[in-house]
C-alpha cells in the first residue's frame, strides 16, 4: 500500500520535474518578462508618485507608495509567472491531436496538466520575482513586510495559482466543443487585469465595486496574496483565505464535470 | 485458438462536423445558425485479433482507421457496439488499460520535444511504475535492439525523423505492453528509415511476442510484416484474410519509374504497361514477380543509359478502391 502510495507520488513528482526543466531549458526567454515587469513598475511608480504628491498625500487607503508598488510587483511577478496558459495547453493538445498521447496513460488527466503547470510556473515565478523585487527596491525602498505575512503570502499565492488552474483548465477543456477558445481565455485575462488588482488595486476601487470586486474570483487569484504581503491583517487573510477556497470548490467541480463529460464528448484530430 | 486479445462488435462511430460556408456573412450565419452535418467514421465492424497475432489495419484516408485505434484505447467514445482489449471495456477502464497497452501515432510525438529522448524514457517509466533494476534493464535492452544510443542525449526535436520514430517505439514499449498499436508509423520515412522501422517492428513481435495492430498506407508495410490484413474503406470492412490472398489477388503489380539520358521515344517494352511518357522519363505498370522486373530492368539497361530507376507498389488506394467495387458487388 504504501509502496504504491510511494509510486504514485514519484510519477507526479517526475511530470513536474521534466515541466521544470523543459521551462527552464530556456532561460533567455524566461529572462524577457523581466524588463516589462520592471518598465511597468517604472511608469507605475511614476504615476502613483505624482498621484500621492498632487494630493499631499503618504497614505491612501491603508497603503502607503512603498508597499502599493510592492504589492504591484508580487500581482505582476505572480501573473506572469503563470504563461503559457493551461488553456492555451489544452486547445493545442486539442488542435493538434496530441492529446491522444497525453489522455491515455495511467494517471489522472486533471492532475497531470496541475503538476505540470506548477512545473513550468516555478521558473518565471523565481525570475520574476527577482526581477521585480530589485526594480521595486530600486524604486521605492524594501520590503514592508514581516516573515509571517510573506509566509502566509506565498501560501495564498498558492492557492490562487490553483484557483487560475481550475478557471483555465475549464476554458481549455471547452476546446472538446469548441473550435477555438481563445477569445474565452481572452476574456479572463483581460478580466484578470482589470478586476484582478493588476494595475489598480481594489481598495482604491468606488465601494460597490470595490465588495463586488474582492468577491470575484480575479481579485482572489494574486490580489489577496499580495495585499497581505505588503497590508497584512488578520480579517483581510480571513477574507481572502474564504473566497479562494469557496472559488476552488466552485472551479474545481466545474472542471472536473466538463471534464467528465467532455471525455465522452472527444474528437481526437487527424490521422 | 486461444481467446481473442481484442474483440470488436458491431461497432459503429459517428461525428458531428459542422458546416461553415466562405466569408464572412457565413461565418456568421454558422455562429448563430449553425449546421451540422453526421459523419458515419466507422460502420458495424467486427472482427478479432489473437494474441501474439499481426494485424495490418488500412485503408485510404478517412477510412476510419485511426478512429478505430482511439476507440480501441479508449480515448473515443463509440457512438454504439462493443469493445473488449485484454478482457478490458477500453472506455471504462481507459487507465487500466493504459498499463497493458503502447501506442505510437506515426504523425503526433509523444516524446518531450525540447528535452533529450532519455528525459522522456525516465518520466515514462515513472509515469508507468516501473521498478529502477528493471526499468533500468528494459531501456538498456531496448536502446540495444533498436540501435537509438546515439541519439538518447540528443533534443527531440534535433532527431530525424527516422531516428525518432525508433525512439517513439522505445517509449511505447517500456513498460513492456501486450499489444501495441501502432498508427502509420513509416509514414513520411526514406526507404532506409521505413525498413529499419519494419525490422523493429518485426522483432518486437518475434522475439517478445507483442501483439501488433498496424496501420498503414504503404503496401511494403504490410506485405513485409503482416500474416492478416483486415481492409476498410468508408467506415466497412471490405476485407478481413491473410495478407498472402492480398498479395495474390490484389498486389499484382509494380510501377517502375525509369529516367534515361537519351529520349525516351524509342522505348517500346512489350511486357508492361507505360502509365506515362515524357522526354526523358518512362512509368511503366509490370507484374510484380521477379522476373518481370528483371526482364524490364535489363532491357532498359541493353537500350539506355539510365539515369535513375524506382520501383514502387501500386498505389494503396487503387488496390482498395478495386476491393470496395467487388465488395458491393
Amino acid at each position: 500500500m504504501m509502496d504504491q502510495l510511494k509510486k504514485v507520488i514519484e510519477k507526479y513528482v517526475a511530470i513536474f520535474k521534466v515541466q521544470y526543466q523543459t521551462k527552464a531549458a530556456y532561460f533567455s526567454t524566461l529572462l524577457s518578462e523581466t524588463p516589462i515587469i520592471a518598465l511597468r513598475l517604472w511608469i507605475l511608480s511614476q504615476f502613483y508618485y505624482a498621484t500621492y504628491q498632487t494630493h499631499g498625500m503618504t497614505e491612501y487607503k491603508g497603503l502607503t507608495i512603498q508597499a502599493l508598488i510592492w504589492s504591484l510587483m508580487f500581482i505582476q511577478a505572480f501573473e506572469g509567472g503563470s504563461f503559457p496558459s493551461i488553456s492555451s495547453v489544452i486547445d493545442e493538445e486539442v488542435k493538434s491531436g496530441s492529446i491522444a498521447y497525453t489522455i491515455n496513460r495511467p494517471y489522472s488527466y486533471i492532475l497531470f496538466q496541475y503538476v505540470g503547470y506548477l512545473g513550468r510556473t516555478i521558473p518565471s515565478l523565481i525570475i520574476n520575482l527577482t526581477g521585480g523585487a530589485i526594480t521595486a527596491w530600486i524604486l521605492v525602498g524594501g520590503l514592508p513586510a514581516t516573515w509571517w505575512s510573506i509566509l502566509l503570502g506565498v501560501f495564498l499565492m498558492y492557492l490562487g495559482y490553483t484557483l487560475n488552474f481550475f478557471i483555465e483548465m475549464s476554458i481549455g477543456l471547452l476546446s472538446f466543443w469548441l473550435e477555438d477558445t481563445e477569445s474565452i481565455a481572452w476574456l479572463y485575462q483581460k478580466a484578470v487585469l482589470l478586476l484582478g488588482g493588476y494595475f489598480l488595486p481594489l481598495s482604491m476601487f468606488p465601494d460597490t465595486a470595490r465588495t463586488v470586486a474582492e468577491w470575484l474570483p480575479f481579485g482572489a487569484l494574486y490580489y489577496g496574496p499580495a495585499q497581505l504581503i505588503v497590508n497584512f491583517s488578520l480579517p483581510a487573510l480571513q477574507h481572502f483565505i474564504f473566497v479562494q477556497l469557496l472559488w476552488l470548490i466552485i472551479t474545481g467541480a466545474i472542471a472536473f464535470y466538463i471534464f467528465n463529460r467532455g471525455m465522452k464528448h472527444v474528437s481526437v484530430q487527424g490521422g | 485458438m486461444s481467446n481473442p486479445i481484442i474483440q470488436v462488435c458491431n461497432l459503429h462511430k459517428t461525428f458531428n462536423v459542422k458546416l461553415k460556408g466562405g466569408g464572412f456573412l457565413a461565418g456568421l450565419q454558422s455562429l448563430f445558425n449553425p449546421e451540422y452535418r453526421t459523419i458515419v467514421a466507422v460502420e458495424n465492424i467486427t472482427f478479432d485479433v489473437q494474441p501474439g497475432e499481426m494485424l495490418a489495419f488500412i485503408g485510404p484516408n478517412g477510412a476510419g482507421k485511426s478512429t478505430t485505434i482511439k476507440m480501441l484505447i479508449g480515448i473515443m467514445h463509440p457512438t454504439r457496439g462493443s469493445i473488449k482489449v485484454l478482457g478490458l471495456d477500453p472506455q471504462k477502464d481507459r487507465t487500466s488499460l493504459a498499463y497493458k497497452t503502447g501506442t505510437v501515432f506515426g504523425q503526433k510525438s509523444q516524446l518531450l520535444f525540447h528535452l533529450p529522448a532519455i528525459d522522456s524514457f525516465n518520466l515514462f517509466a515513472k509515469i508507468y511504475e516501473l521498478n529502477t533494476v528493471g526499468y533500468k534493464q528494459r531501456l538498456n535492452y531496448l536502446v540495444e535492439a533498436f540501435e537509438i544510443k546515439p541519439y538518447l542525449k540528443i533534443p527531440v526535436r534535433k532527431l530525424s525523423l527516422g531516428e525518432r520514430m525508433r525512439c517513439e517505439l522505445v517509449a511505447a514499449l517500456l513498460h513492456k505492453p501486450e499489444i501495441i498499436f501502432l498508427d502509420e508509423p513509416t509514414i513520411g520515412l526514406d526507404v532506409i528509415a521505413k525498413q529499419q522501422v519494419r525490422d523493429v517492428i518485426k522483432y518486437l513481435n518475434e522475439q517478445e511476442k507483442v501483439t501488433v495492430f498496424l496501420t498503414s498506407h504503404d503496401a511494403g508495410d504490410i506485405e513485409t510484416l503482416t500474416k492478416r490484413t483486415i481492409v476498410i474503406n468508408h467506415g466497412t470492412i471490405v476485407y478481413d484474410d491473410t495478407t498472402q490472398r492480398l498479395k495474390k489477388e490484389y498486389l499484382t503489380h509494380k510501377v517502375v519509374d525509369l529516367v534515361f539520358e537519351e529520349t525516351a521515344d524509342s522505348f517500346t517494352f512489350e511486357g508492361g504497361t507505360i502509365l506515362e511518357r515524357n522526354k526523358h522519363r518512362v512509368k511503366i505498370e509490370v507484374d510484380a514477380n521477379p522476373g518481370s522486373i528483371e526482364r524490364l530492368i535489363a532491357y532498359a539497361f541493353e537500350r539506355f543509359t539510365v539515369l535513375d530507376i524506382t520501383i514502387m507498389d501500386e498505389p494503396l488506394e487503387h488496390i482498395i478502391a478495386t476491393m470496395y467495387m467487388e465488395h458491393r458487388s
